[in-house]
């Protein structure tokens, strides 16, 4: 295999250019399935993803790609990596890495971003705050929720 | 900017069934949509297989407002440096039904009442209740060894020759469909106890199953569910194999038992839970002819409280409840499904 077929181009919404090595893009089982049809070149555009977005996510590849003579990475660290580099991104990024992940089909990376969110959110006030949601019930069905689900205690 | 209204439905499942078990009272709270989604069958069989695994279901203790309470013994031992405040919260009322013994069967909650004519299934992870009105004194006063099939509400009897009884106060664990009691053999009281196994796919129990020490005293042996393996008293032994006609055993946690002994006096109608992760056991038990509770918890590396429960006129229960699938209101129990509550 020449050089130049290791290396995949990945295009952004926004059309911005990403060149990555195969390995690390074919994590994505929508863009292995794009390759495999042989019905895009060397350039696969990707309609859905932004470049801010797309960054991220072959970041994420890059660091979870097995290389040849690199796969000793141990999954402690790999752990490690994956809390960090989920633990300051803001709730839009979450969501759009969420979707992204879904749509590129990496479900090691949407398993994170999933738990990423459930991880931030654990009480009612955390559920309204950080997720913005209107709540919706009247008082009484509220009370009633709540009565049957007493057993159930917040950390 | 995203927000959570462009996550279509599918991915918010993915979310929230991430959620841990102790937050499931916040997701249903939210709003309207994802109280219906939580009690989907998509969602809460994906929910148990991430993230509601195992939970210390506190204890459950009847209080002077006569209801049912939950104490968070969780909350004290994750914060071992005393600070949290050990609350006591009410857990259900059924329709003013006095209830007097609590168990935990197969994933879901049986209570008696008071008059041992009312039974409660109770499954709180899907917020469903069955009350079956059926007197049990009369079931025992015949003596057989029956069974309850709640798809057809009725009981059935069936015959068993044993050389052995079943020894009433201790507590009888079920797991995997099958249900393990305390027994002894008749007229060889020094031979100690030992379990039997009802196996309800057959109908019919096991044979005497050895425990990992020799026990002849009452207050010797309590056994309790881990996950889905099975304990019993002394130095905390875990059943490594389960079989109906097999079981094999394992040290848990190391502790010296004389001084687990020392500190529970009564030990005869108690109930245990063990955090295997962080290595500490809950065991709650009657202080001596009282109607007090106390719960003892030890860890491995020293650690040991007591907290005061209170009085309670039921036998107090803390268990490792895991969330139930099982649909117990209405229409037939699934295919397969087991869940048969035993009375003998």
């Amino acid at each position: 295999m020449s050089k130049s077929e290791k290396k995949i181009v990945l295009k952004s919404l926004d059309n911005e250019a990403f060149e990555v090595e195969k390995a690390v893009a074919l994590q994505s089982q929508t863009i292995w399935v794009m390759c495999e049809d042989k019905c895009v070149g060397n350039e696969i555009p990707l309609e859905n993803v932004t470049g801010q977005i797309l960054a991220k996510v072959i970041d994420y590849c890059k660091k979870h790609a097995v290389v040849d003579g690199d796969g000793d990475e141990s999954s402690e660290e790999l752990k490690n990596w994956d809390t960090e580099f989920t633990k300051n991104m803001d709730q839009s990024t979450l969501f759009n890495m969420i979707l992204a992940a879904n749509y590129l089909n990496i479900k090691s990376l949407l398993n994170l971003t999933c738990q990423a969110v459930a991880d931030k959110t654990k009480t009612i006030d955390e559920f309204h705050t950080f997720l913005n949601i209107e709540n919706n019930f009247t008082p009484e069905e509220e009370a009633q929720i709540c009565q049957e689900n007493l057993w159930a205690f917040d950390d | 900017m995203t927000t959570i209204s462009d996550i279509p439905r599918d991915l918010i499942e993915e979310i929230l069934s991430r959620v841990s078990i102790t937050s499931i009272r916040a997701v249903r709270s939210t709003c309207k949509r994802w109280d219906a989604l939580s009690k989907d069958h998509s969602f809460t069989k994906k929910h148990c297989g991430l993230a509601a695994k195992e939970f210390m279901m506190g204890i459950m203790t009847y209080d002077i407002r006569d209801c049912l309470t939950n104490v968070n013994l969780h909350g004290i031992y994750n914060h071992k440096d005393g600070l949290f405040d050990s609350s006591i919260k009410q857990l259900g009322k059924f329709n003013l039904i006095e209830i007097a013994q609590v168990f935990y069967c197969d994933r879901l909650l049986l209570c008696i009442n008071n008059n041992n004519d009312v039974l409660v299934v109770w499954n709180p992870y899907l917020g469903q209740v069955r009350v079956l009105d059926c007197d049990l004194s009369i079931h025992q006063r015949v003596g057989n060894y029956e069974i309850y099939d709640l798809k057809r509400n009725s009981w059935k009897v069936f015959d068993v020759t044993r050389n052995w009884n079943i020894d009433y106060h201790h507590r009888c664990v079920t797991l995997k469909g099958n249900t393990y009691f305390v027994a002894f053999a008749r007229g060889e009281v020094d031979l100690g106890y030992f379990l039997v196994c009802f196996d309800f796919t057959r109908e019919r129990f096991g044979p005497r199953l050895r425990l990992p020490f020799h026990s002849c005293g009452p207050d010797s042996v309590i056994i309790s569910t881990v996950r889905e393996e099975q304990l019993g008293r002394y130095g905390l032994q875990l059943t490594t194999k389960i079989e109906p006609d097999d079981l094999s055993w394992n040290k848990l946690l190391k502790f010296d038992s004389k001084s687990l002994i020392r500190s529970i006096p009564d030990f005869i109608y108690g109930s245990f839970f063990v955090d295997e992760k962080k290595k500490v056991a809950v065991i709650c038990d009657r202080k001596k002819r009282s109607n007090y509770y106390t719960a003892y918890m030890f860890g491995e590396d020293g650690y040991y409280k007591e907290v005061d429960l209170g009085e309670s006129t039921c036998w107090p229960l803390v268990c490792s409840y895991v969330p139930s699938l099982v649909q117990i209101q209405q229409g037939p129990v699934p295919a397969g499904d087991k869940s048969k509550e035993q009375h003998y």
